[in-house]
């Protein structure tokens, strides 16, 4: 690998990050699109383009991890909320246990170095 | 008709712009992900000064290039799983039949239980030929023809030749003789070309209730209208000859 390839490695990291950043933003209410993009866009470095989260909402759909209804809007058309399922909620506890300890490894060694 | 004012204009040429650079995604999922962005816009510029050019510009700015959120939907669908049995089914579907006509069975069950291939690709399999390149010796056979010469043989001489008559194919001129010879053989490794060809290059996507999305479509928007090509031919070839031996 070379040093020029952090910014592909950026872009896959947080492509992969965003995901479990996106059922984490489920656990606390269900979300419409554009909520949850602004809450993510709101986090520095992690959203390049808005435009982006929408075919993740659609792949964390097509594997089960989140579902979604569409629910009247006072302002404007009917909106599509998501809602994280059981399934979502496994692999959002089983991501932040190996993140950590991932986080922990890397930091770890980075700090040795530096 | 309310007029449509400089912002509304930009969000009109930006959503064409975006519509126009996923002609290469599936069409329903196309048209949802374009439904997503508009309500996104709609939702972003109530917060917005009515009549912010600028505003505007850095909104679609920040949801990103239509080219870019093209690629981006085409890598998040999920790729199609290929299984081993779809690796082996084109095969099994040519060769399968020398195994005791066994193998062309567990091809035919693998080519109608598998999600890879649509309908058409499905009927091809199993049409041409049943049995595949076995079927195609069983067809030399069944058409192929005779000659037969009713004649009196005596001491090893043939003194009269009373009568020879020429059944199926070799009542026809030879270069038809040929050519259906030649499909016999060369269908079956169409088809299997053809499976292959599918397998190697298709996702499946569930939503899509006409079957295989293509990969990298914008080049196999041509490849498409050539196998189309290759089908009519085909098809034209078979008809013929179908037609030919049955007369």
């Amino acid at each position: 690998m070379v040093v020029g390839g952090t910014d592909k490695l950026l872009a896959q990291m947080r492509r992969g990050a965003i995901e479990y950043c996106v059922l984490a933003l489920l656990m606390s209410k269900d979300r419409y699109g554009f909520e949850i993009t602004r809450e993510l866009s709101a986090a520095n470095e992690l959203v390049t383009s808005e435009g982006t989260v929408y075919p993740l909402l659609t792949r964390l759909r097509n594997d089960g991890l989140v579902d979604t209804y569409w629910q009247e809007s006072t302002e404007g058309p009917p909106r599509r909320y998501y809602r994280i399922t059981p399934s979502g909620k496994r692999a959002l506890k089983s991501f932040i246990d190996q993140w950590a300890r991932f986080r922990d490894s890397v930091d770890t060694i980075l700090s040795k170095e530096r | 008709m309310k007029e449509l004012t400089t912002s509304d204009r930009i969000v009109e040429e930006y959503l064409d712009n975006l519509r126009d650079a996923l002609r290469s995604v599936n069409p329903s999922r196309a048209k949802e992900f374009v439904a997503e962005i508009k309500q996104h816009i709609a939702d972003a510029r109530a917060n917005l000064v009515p009549g912010d050019e600028v505003a505007i510009r850095n909104l679609l700015e920040r949801i990103g290039s239509p080219i870019a959120l093209a690629n981006e939907l085409e890598e998040t669908e999920t790729p199609r799983t290929v299984g081993g049995m779809d690796r082996a089914t084109p095969w099994l579907i040519a060769f399968g039949g020398f195994a005791f006509g066994f193998g062309w069975f567990v091809g035919l069950y693998g080519l109608w239980t598998s999600k890879t291939w649509h309908i058409w690709d499905k009927l091809l399999g199993t049409i041409i030929w049943p049995g595949g390149l076995l079927g195609t010796f069983y067809l030399f056979v069944a058409f192929a023809g005779s000659e037969n010469c009713h004649g009196v043989s005596r001491l090893g001489q043939v003194v009269a030749a009373l009568s020879c008559s020429s059944q199926g194919l070799l009542v026809l001129p030879r270069a038809f003789q040929f050519l259906t010879g030649f499909v016999m053989v060369a269908a079956p490794i169409f088809t299997m070309f053809r499976l292959n060809e599918v397998l190697a290059r298709g996702y499946v996507d569930e939503s899509n209730r006409r079957g295989i999305r293509l990969v990298k479509s914008r080049r196999s928007a041509r490849t498409r209208t050539s196998t189309h090509v290759v089908w009519i031919i085909l098809a034209l070839m078979v008809l013929f000859f179908y037609i030919f031996v049955a007369a």
